[in-house]
């Protein structure tokens, strides 16, 4: 789920757990309201972690994971594994108020995982993680999601999740933009793809003619032996027939649009409409 | 429980217990001086005195440990998480007024202990002595209950915390203070000639503070050292409805900030 700040992330985050009533329009989480006399029910089936982690910091990791526990009728053992899991439970036996912001996300992350919930709500959870515990976070998710769960999170960080989800949400002022898989999304919205091309030793004259044919492709940008042609989408798989078709090139990349270029074409479209 | 464990590490109940025993102790010193040869358990004069202790410290204890339980959490991003537990906001307020009553009681039953240990180990004790004493804990208790729920109503409505702690000094200032002068200064003036005894109790009643005086004060021997005595003889209500309507003062705030706690939005 991702959007600007003030699009309406954390605010239906809130809603999914029942923190505030919808102005119109119902909620419905695990077939139920999360409000009213399901809440516990629905509450044992999710795991939250919320943006900025403050747990009492005068009580160690363990403490906090036991209450949890407890709360959520999980067994001791669980506690252990998910503490192992997300690599926290060497400090299991420190005051909170000592850990570090990575520490905290990852017990966060912790007793979010608790009773293997069928839906992980995060919100921003990688926001002050460094790239290293992002991977793992992100890991650790996609983890989860296959073994059938749902995860829901937010985030600013676009191409860091890029590789790691399959279903994307993207809010603007409190509307849903787009909501749909990743590769339709990309293909329904047909952005320029740039191909980049690494040139071989050919001729001077060669290499010239052939830029020069480039061009009836789309635009294109060069630089001794690399070369960077943006073409249409239409015209993608012309342009990769033509160019792998010639004497010229050594070696080709595709850098298909990013999250981030879909992200500013959305809500440039969404600006002229 | 978890409110409990965490006053305890938060050594707020520690010293809670030091400041009501080290002031209890000055004041038993004090009273015992004062008492010279007068032929009086020393543990009666001991009760009056320590009333008036309870009447400052219990609620401004109470009201120190609650003002900031629902705002602070929620200015601290703490609340949401919380509340996504599988816990009702019932279940979480009420757990957190479990624990914080506890440490109140455990406090004040600490601190008063040690506070009459001189007087136990020097002297002779009444029966009535004890009885009196034994009334000054359990009111005391129940005071700290009260402003503990009042704290809860505050800590509710307002949306800073900074905001909390100026209404909840506000409220102690009125309660202990301002009430009182605001009624003997009607019942001196010309006014309160015309009320009946019976409109003075309820008027008695509007403050819990005053309902805890008549509670401890009223046996009659500790009736007698405190400044309660006029008002305590025009005053003909029983034990029994003291305890009442210090119940009734203990729930309906309490009940009150579950209510509003419900509509809160986070």
């Amino acid at each position: 789920m991702i959007g600007h700040n003030g699009a309406g992330k954390t605010t239906l985050i809130k809603l999914l757990l029942g923190m505030m009533r919808p102005s119109s329009g119902t909620v419905e989480l695990c077939q139920f309201n999360p409000i009213g006399k399901h809440e516990k029910h629905i509450k044992k089936q999710i795991g939250f972690v919320p943006e900025s982690i403050n747990f009492q910091p005068n009580h160690t990791g363990l403490e906090l994971m036991q209450y949890v526990a407890k709360l959520k009728s999980v067994s001791a053992e669980d506690i252990q594994i998910k503490m192992e899991l997300t690599n926290i439970a060497f400090a299991q036996d420190k005051k909170i108020g000592t850990y570090s912001k990575g520490m905290k996300q990852r017990l966060g992350l912790a007793q979010a995982m608790l009773g293997d919930p069928r839906v992980l709500i995060l919100d921003e959870p990688a926001s002050g993680l460094d790239p290293d515990s992002r991977q793992i976070l992100y890991q650790s998710l996609q983890e989860h999601a296959r073994a059938g769960n749902t995860v829901l999170f937010s985030s600013h960080a676009l191409n860091d999740i890029e590789s790691y989800i399959d279903h994307i949400i993207l809010l603007n002022k409190g509307s849903v933009l787009m909501d749909c898989s990743i590769a339709k999304y990309r293909q329904s919205l047909k952005l320029p793809v740039v191909i980049e091309i690494e040139t071989s030793d050919a001729e001077a004259s060669a290499k010239r003619e052939f830029f020069d044919q480039l061009k009836q492709f789309g635009e294109l940008n060069y630089k001794e032996s690399i070369a960077h042609l943006t073409v249409e989408y239409s015209h993608k798989l012309a342009a990769l027939a033509f160019i792998s078709g010639t004497q010229c090139v050594r070696d080709l990349r595709l850098l298909d649009a990013s999250l981030e270029d879909i992200y500013h074409e959305l809500l440039k479209k969404e600006g002229s409409s | 429980m978890r409110e409990l464990r965490n006053s305890l590490s938060n050594r707020y109940l520690i010293t809670m217990i030091i400041i009501l025993a080290a002031l209890g102790l000055t004041l038993v010193s004090i009273g015992s001086s004062t008492t010279g040869a007068v032929k009086v358990d020393r543990l009666t004069v001991q009760v009056a005195s320590l009333s008036s202790l309870s009447i400052f410290l219990v609620p401004l204890i109470a009201l120190f440990i609650s003002y900031d339980s629902v705002v602070g959490e929620k200015e601290q991003g703490r609340l949401i998480l919380e509340l996504s537990f599988p816990v009702t906001r019932f279940e979480w307020l009420l757990g957190k007024f479990l624990g914080h009553w506890i440490a109140v009681i455990i406090a004040i039953i600490i601190g008063y202990m040690i506070a009459i240990i001189p007087i136990i180990t020097s002297s002779e004790l009444e029966a009535k002595s004890i009885l009196s004493f034994a009334r000054l804990i359990f009111s005391s208790i129940l005071l700290g209950g009260v402003f503990i729920g009042i704290g809860y109503v505050v800590s509710v409505l307002v949306k800073q915390r900074s905001n909390a702690a100026g209404i909840a000094i506000g409220l102690w200032l009125v309660f202990v203070m301002l009430f009182d002068l605001a009624l003997l200064g009607l019942l001196v003036s010309d006014a309160g000639k015309g009320l009946s005894a019976s409109q003075v109790n309820g008027l008695l009643m509007a403050n819990p503070i005053d309902i805890f005086r008549l509670m401890s004060l009223s046996s009659e021997q500790v009736n007698q050292f405190s400044a309660m005595q006029a008002i305590g003889e025009v005053s003909t209500l029983s034990f029994g409805l003291l305890t009442l309507s210090m119940l009734a003062w203990l729930i309906v705030p309490l009940f009150l900030s579950f209510i509003l706690f419900k509509r809160v939005k986070l």
